[in-house]
């Protein structure tokens, strides 16, 4: 298991948040000051605030919301002439909090989300653009710390949109799709949580096509990288391979936002990517997602005896390595997670083994449990050296439990 | 510019794979899991005794409220196999006191934390629990406080303090348990009790001012090892050999958590030693280690027995980052059997693992310890709770040199 990547910051998408009631916009009541602006502007300044904040922008923090207070009604009047006050940036994030706290109530316009810290002042709310999580009471040593509201019909679409592979960014807003259109050619695309395209034009990175694995440090060290540009109309990052082959295999390394760290996500392509936008359907749009959870709709079904049990959960193990072998990270979700409830099922018929080997399996699926969930987890993130590290301890468990069933692990 | 990576942010990744194939997306709810109905029980028997209102977490986990927030950072912790803190696999040796979190708990907890968290329908009669400062086995023999409440300011995040408990008993007696009370059980993170019969602790305790002393106590084998959340094992039929006159030394590890950090506390733990009337076996000791130069991804070392003994627990401790901890006995007939088996240990909570009953290992057996290192691990400094030497694993193993009384 690699630490690195569990602690990985990722956006929150909350379908709820207890204890808030949530209410209409304030209303905006005209006072003597004709500045007074509608709530979708008071917003956007609000939010221009927050944003400052979390950049520890102590001075531009300080200048928008004397902007702000210009464009404000009396809700939240006294609420800045407090803010104003503050002296330093740990003060005005103390005052920034009940303002805040105001917006965060309010019925958000698409395009922004609340946000909530649990960790700064017994717990505190604020509201942001749509996201990774920006937090304005830490700053940039706890950025990303925090949990954002589900925007409603989010992430319900992982479809290619360019005939390419799509997986989810570690940030858990971008969905990132790769593409091999041409020979020598790898273009990555970024969409947001509702897949609309996102302006990449900032973004860095290199496309990695070969490495070399360091024991000494557990890093890989790039021996050939190419750099991946923004084409001219912004629309995608590309990279020019030369004397590419079949399967094309690489792994792009993109940098979303200066001072953080690059983000993995391997690519192999057996085939050029053809694009056809007719292809997909908007999973969002075809109604309300299905209620059954995830867990019964890709049960296996569980065979009565133990050794059949055994033997399905080492073809879940070899379709794993197979999709592995592909590059079909985003698929070996459904074998882990079955593995995982055949696994669970084992475990509950094995009582009748010696004491000895009804440990043997009681371990083994315990280290599987685990080893299911990181397998789902870094599929579809897309980084092939942790979904291999995962690999290794589901398949120790499948050959511990292989072992004492004499299943064979290979057909 | 220096970032810390948050890990309380919670995620829908894993979603993904949610609804079916890789095209899909995310659903809102996919767990079969309920916390009122699935989580709050686990919660509350594997993590209320730190993670409780008051509790030496920083965050409880005993409402919905109050745990939600935190589902990305829970799932990141039961992957990583840091929480809940107890190691040692159940079926590799089983132990008197702790248990791992077994497959189906882990399970749904990370169904749940992955799936949506949904709340589930209200559950009749579901009380909070409350912290207790009750002793878990009833009155002690002897308790032994300290004598005046200790400070620890609001600038002291983590501090580590001895103090000096004279038992004043007239004759000799065995301890077959010990408890412990923290006085601000926000911060009590880790204690050990230690005995003294040369009157080096009461010399350093004069020699400071306040309660207590901060210089290294040298002792090696520790009667407690005590952190929140573990059963308490009543020894019986063995015993720490406790002389008369002698004086416990309490060594407490204080910690903060950023809710408790710059907040000035005082605390008065209260120690409960039962002790024995009955003469019985003597707990031995001995510590081991690796002694060699660290190369290479395996460490083994052993450890071999000149004389039958009836082997009671261990404790193990270990510098280098690694996969992977496994004590094996090597018996003289050649074969094996499981003692203990850590995955990811953790020198942060230091444990002795008790076993659930006695091993017999005739003379010529053998403890063997290896060590998996990650593959480009370092090392890192552990103060010891009973070695004097700094090798980078170190075994205590405990044992009464003649036929388990339980045989």
């Amino acid at each position: 298991m690699n630490s690195r990547t569990l602690s990985l910051p990722l956006l929150a998408l909350l379908p709820v948040i207890g204890g808030c009631v949530s209410r209409a916009a304030p209303s905006v009541v005209p006072t003597a000051r004709s500045s007074v602006a509608d709530f979708p502007t008071q917003l956007a300044r609000y939010v221009e605030i927050q944003e400052a904040l979390a950049l520890d922008r102590f001075q531009d923090a300080k200048e928008r919301l004397e902007e702000f207070s210009l464009v404000t009604d009396s809700s939240t009047q006294a609420l800045i002439r407090q803010a104003l006050e503050a002296n330093d940036i740990e003060g005005l994030r103390v005052e920034f909090k009940p303002v805040s706290e105001f917006f965060a109530e309010a019925d958000l316009p698409q395009g922004f989300a609340r946000a909530y810290c649990p960790m700064y002042d017994s717990g505190s709310f604020w509201v942001q653009r749509s996201g990774p999580v920006r937090n304005p009471y830490y700053g940039e040593v706890m950025l990303t710390c925090g949990v954002v509201d589900a925007a409603a019909g989010a992430h319900m679409d992982h479809t290619p949109r360019h005939g390419g592979t799509v997986f989810m960014a570690p940030d858990s807003f971008h969905h990132i799709e790769g593409t091999y259109p041409q020979p020598g050619i790898f273009r990555l695309y970024a969409t947001d949580n509702y897949r609309e395209p996102v302006d990449i034009s900032a973004w860095t990175g290199r496309a990695v096509t070969a490495e070399m694995y360091d024991e000494t440090t557990d890093e890989y060290v790039e021996l050939v990288a190419f750099e991946l540009t923004p084409s001219p109309n912004g629309d995608y990052l590309e990279a020019f391979i030369p004397n590419a082959g079949f399967p094309a295999e690489l792994a792009a390394k993109v940098i979303f936002q200066d001072d953080f760290p690059a983000e993995r996500f391997d690519f192999i392509f057996a085939e050029l990517s053809a694009s056809d936008a007719s292809n997909y359907t908007d999973v969002a749009s075809d109604g309300a997602p299905d209620a059954i959870p995830l867990a019964q709709r890709i049960m296996p079904n569980i065979p009565a005896s133990s050794v059949q049990i055994a033997i399905e959960i080492a073809a879940r193990d070899r379709e794993i390595q197979q999709l592995i072998e592909r590059g079909s990270f985003t698929e070996i979700f459904i074998p882990a997670l079955q593995g995982k409830e055949l696994a669970l099922a084992l475990q509950r018929s094995s009582s009748t083994l010696s004491t000895t080997d009804h440990n043997r399996v009681r371990i083994a699926v315990r280290h599987l449990v685990r080893a299911a969930y990181l397998l789902d987890w870094y599929g579809d993130l897309g980084n092939r050296n942790d979904v291999a590290r995962a690999y290794l301890a589901f398949g120790s468990a499948v050959e511990e439990i292989s072992s004492v069933y004499k299943v064979p692990t290979t057909p | 510019m220096r970032r810390t990576r948050c890990v309380i942010v919670l995620s829908t990744v894993g979603m993904t794979a949610l609804l079916g194939t890789g095209s899909s997306g995310h659903t809102p709810i996919a767990s079969r899991f309920t916390y009122n109905e699935h989580l709050f029980p686990i919660f509350q028997r594997q993590c209320g005794s730190c993670h409780i209102n008051g509790g030496v977490a920083p965050m409880s986990l005993l409402s919905y409220n109050e745990a939600y927030p935190w589902t990305q950072s829970i799932r990141e912790e039961v992957l990583g196999l840091r929480m809940p803190p107890w190691k040692a696999e159940d079926g590799f040796g089983e132990f008197a006191n702790g248990h791992v979190l077994p497959a189906h708990e882990m399970d749904m907890i990370l169904e749940w934390s992955a799936g949506g968290y949904p709340q589930g329908p209200s559950v009749q009669n579901q009380t909070l629990p409350m912290v207790s400062n009750e002793w878990t086995l009833g009155p002690p023999t002897v308790e032994l406080t300290v004598s005046q409440p200790f400070l620890i300011d609001s600038g002291t995040n983590e501090t580590v303090h001895y103090f000096v408990l004279p038992t004043d008993l007239g004759e000799d007696r065995w301890i077959s348990a010990v408890d412990v009370i923290p006085g601000s059980r926000a911060i009590v993170r880790h204690v050990s009790l230690y005995m003294d019969t040369t009157g080096q602790a009461k010399t350093a305790d004069r020699a400071h001012s306040g309660p207590g002393f901060t210089s290294d106590f040298n002792s090696e084998q520790p009667i407690a090892v005590w952190w929140p959340g573990q059963n308490l094992v009543d020894l019986d039929e063995v015993g720490y050999a406790l002389p008369a006159g002698a004086d416990i030394v309490a060594r407490v590890l204080y910690k903060k958590t950023w809710i408790t950090e710059g907040q000035p506390f005082t605390d008065q733990t209260r120690f409960g030693l039962y002790l024995n009337d009955k003469d019985v076996r003597t707990i031995q000791y001995t510590i081991v280690g690796f002694t060699e130069e660290v190369d290479g991804q395996e460490l083994i070392f052993t450890h071999k027995f000149d004389e039958d003994i009836s082997l009671l627990g261990l404790f193990p401790e270990i510098e280098l980052e690694a996969l992977e901890l496994r004590i094996e006995a090597l018996f003289p007939d050649g074969s094996r059997e499981p003692l203990l088996l850590i995955r990811e240990p953790d020198p942060t909570w230091p444990t002795r693992y008790w076993l659930d009953s006695p091993k017999s290992l005739p003379r010529g057996s053998q403890i063997e310890t290896s060590v998996t290192r990650r593959p480009g691990a370092g090392q890192k400094a552990v103060k010891s709770l009973f070695a004097s030497n700094d090798d980078p694993v170190r075994l205590l193993i405990e044992y009464t040199s003649a036929v388990s009384t339980a045989d």
